[in-house]
């Protein structure tokens, strides 16, 4: 049967358009691989959006302090909503491998998206820097080659502020908890319980709290009766924000010392210097730190933001510019070799020198605990806390056995 | 956790005034869904537009005047009447033309001005979760003995004893509150009587808006902060209360909120982790036994 001529002309143009998307798509991919492009994935609208916000700050200073150019190619940041949902999350890294093929995803929002986002990570095998705290992330089993990760994590918090913590307070011997139910508030509650026993004291109770919660007068009523010397808050985000604005309100900073693991400036402003007074909070950095690199940092940022940077900030900023300066190092984006670059590097920080695991790729460095100020001591609007001091305990090889499953040209050295 | 008295009574106390603070929101709803028999999903966001509204007040009060504490009083006059102005015009221009639809059309309708409502407030005031201030006088504890409790929390509970005692006053003693509850009864007769059934309709959506409106002022201390989907959250609480209460029950709304306060805080004692999802069950439970809530009628 011969086509007709309407067959012959569908089939052409079919053809046509065909022949047009293959160029349109060679085209795009020739555009993608002229750029060098860091993808962010950070919760923009959900519980944490309070941070949200900053992430991409860091990372422009990291590409500004590369003159916006690596290896000759200019460097684009692509950002990315995940809701705060790990199924979002996974979703969009996905999406911008596809699309732009990064040299490095970062990201930093609860640790649950940030495990779900590190298999994907593996699977795609992209560069990762994660911003979550949860131990499994860099822990044997469950840790891949591309994470990497800037800020300090549960055992390093736990084993660096509650020391600390307990030198400053001689006569706290009960802690009790009020844990975020979900899997960083449940380590960071394993992580401190054992770190407090060992240190001979005793946990004498911990409430879970939804993380959907929106009225905490119920668990702070429960940390009231317990009648305990400290009451340690493992909440984050938003949650963070009403379960502390909360403790001051009914009154349990004058009957227990109040212990925040990790909050960010962000988080603080949310608190107020009212309620955060009295109060100790661990900081993977402060901007009060007196070194030269965090001195010309928050320099060029306050100039730039009319604002002190949070260690938010500083994680995206450390997690950008470490990358950076490996794929200047190595002369290529490839991630092997980057990987390579990237494990064991030393170098000065913004808490002193510093040193990338290359057994499980956490960094090493300080963690900082400070203490609330009044408002009446405070030398201007961010000047929230005193920085009482540091300490840099992380897992040894020996108790974090990690083995890599992926074997790099530079294991052969 | 040890079950003193002391604890087990502020553990109740808190959910009592949760309870109130929801109790206004349902209470709004129920008046709404009896009188214009419309199911009205963005009740949350009325919340949250109230919250904002009264953020703002006291802001600008502390911006001005050093203090925030005329600020609440003002919030909790100004802050109710926009979210009534607002819910009027969405009711004469939107709702009106198409009450004869059915409740689906109702239902995509004000699920749509919900989502609206709360992205209008996110491009207004951001995402970043804003930390609502609790008036000077109201800061601080009482003490007795060895309870601790909450200035803002006592003052919050008694003033929405009273909003709802002067509520209940206005509907069941005075002529405009006759016909509300005639109009709940049965619209089409009040329409027939020649009351103006139009006019009646939008005052009293507004009405129910406002009344969400001054639970957002009241509750955004209480809750220490402030987001665009706050009242996505205060929505669902809502919703569960309405159902276990009755919907279109006045005296079930507010029985619902009270039940719904109490089981979250006695849970909260027992394994708090079940506290949110214990609310969910106690709803089924209701629905089975009694799908009318406990004070509707079939």
């Amino acid at each position: 049967m011969k086509p007709t001529k309407s067959a012959l002309k569908s089939v052409g143009i079919f053809c046509i358009c065909l022949v047009t998307l293959l160029f349109v798509f060679r085209l795009s991919e020739g555009m993608a691989e002229d750029k060098v492009v860091i993808s962010l994935i950070e919760d923009l609208s959900g519980a944490w959006a309070v941070e949200g916000g900053v992430w991409g700050r860091g990372i422009a200073m990291a590409v500004e302090d590369v003159g916006g150019k690596v290896l000759g190619k200019p460097v684009e940041v692509v950002t990315r909503d995940d809701e705060l949902k790990p199924d979002v999350a996974v979703r969009k890294f996905r999406e911008v491998v596809e699309q732009y093929h990064p040299v490095v995803v970062i990201s930093g929002s609860m640790s649950a998206v940030q495990l779900a986002m590190q298999q994907v990570a593996a699977e795609t095998k992209t560069l990762f820097w994660t911003g979550g705290w949860a131990d499994d992330l860099t822990r044997a089993g469950t840790v891949n080659r591309y994470t990497f990760r800037w800020t300090a994590n549960d055992y390093a918090k736990a084993n660096s502020s509650i020391p600390f913590f307990i030198e400053k307070n001689p006569k706290v011997k009960t802690f009790y908890h009020i844990t975020s139910d979900y899997v960083w508030g449940r380590g960071m509650f394993d992580a401190g319980k054992q770190v407090i026993e060992k240190m001979g004291g005793k946990v004498v109770g911990n409430i879970l709290t939804p993380l959907a919660e929106v009225d905490y007068s119920g668990a702070v009523t429960a940390a009231l009766s317990a009648n305990a010397d400290a009451v340690v808050l493992n909440q984050y985000g938003n949650p963070l924000v009403k379960c502390a604005r909360t403790v001051h309100e009914f009154g349990l900073k004058n009957k227990s010392k109040i212990l925040l693991p990790g909050c960010s400036l962000d988080l603080i402003r949310g608190i107020g210097a009212e309620a955060l007074e009295g109060m100790f909070a661990g900081q993977d950095w402060y901007h009060t730190v007196d070194n030269k690199f965090s001195r010309e940092f928050v320099s060029r940022y306050v100039k730039k933001y009319k604002e002190s940077p949070s260690y938010v900030v500083m994680i995206a900023y450390m997690s950008a510019k470490l990358t950076l300066d490996a794929i200047k190092r190595t002369g290529s984006t490839d991630p092997n070799k980057v990987i390579c670059a990237l494990e064991g590097y030393k170098y000065e920080g913004p808490t002193g020198p510093e040193t990338i695991q290359g057994f499980d790729h956490q960094v090493n460095k300080k963690w900082l605990l400070g203490v609330g100020k009044s408002p009446k001591e405070m030398k201007d609007p961010d000047d929230f806390l005193t920085i009482i001091g540091g300490l840099a305990r992380f897992e040894t090889h020996q108790e974090n056995p990690v083995v890599w499953n992926l074997t790099l040209p530079c294991d052969k050295k | 956790m040890a079950l003193t008295p002391s604890f087990i009574g502020v553990q109740i106390f808190n959910g009592l005034v949760w309870g109130m603070v929801l109790g206004l929101i349902a209470l709004g709803l129920s008046v709404i869904f009896g009188m214009l028999d419309v199911v009205n999903f963005a009740q949350g966001t009325m919340y949250t537009i109230g919250a904002y509204c009264g953020y703002s007040i006291i802001l600008s009060f502390v911006f001005l005047l050093g203090s925030g504490q005329g600020g609440l009083c003002v919030a909790l006059v100004v802050a109710p009447l926009v979210v009534a102005l607002l819910s009027i015009i969405i009711e004469v221009y939107l709702l009106r033309p198409i009450y004869s639809w059915g409740h689906v059309y109702h239902i995509m309708l004000t699920f749509g001005l919900a989502l609206i409502g709360t992205e209008v407030v996110r491009l207004i005031y951001g995402s970043t979760p804003m930390s609502f201030p609790t008036p000077g006088i109201f800061k601080g504890v009482v003490s007795v003995g060895s309870i601790y409790y909450p200035k803002y929390r006592l003052f919050v509970f008694v003033l929405t004893v009273v909003i709802l005692a002067i509520v209940w006053l206005f509907l069941d003693r005075t002529k405009y509150g006759t016909i509300v509850r005639a109009g709940i009864e049965d619209a089409e007769m009040v329409n027939i009587l020649g009351i103006n059934i139009k006019r009646l309709f939008s005052l009293v959506f507004g009405f129910g808006a406002a009344l969400s409106g001054v639970a957002g002022v009241l509750g955004g201390p209480i809750l220490g902060s402030i987001q665009p989907d706050i009242g996505e959250h205060m929505g669902i609480y809502t919703f569960i209360i309405v159902v276990m209460g009755g919907l279109g029950s006045l005296s079930g709304a507010i029985v619902g909120a009270i039940l719904l306060g109490l089981v979250k805080s006695v849970m909260e004692m027992i394994w708090a982790p079940a506290s949110n999802v214990t609310m969910f069950i106690l709803m089924a439970v209701i629905l089975v036994i009694r799908p009318q809530g406990l004070m509707g009628k079939r």
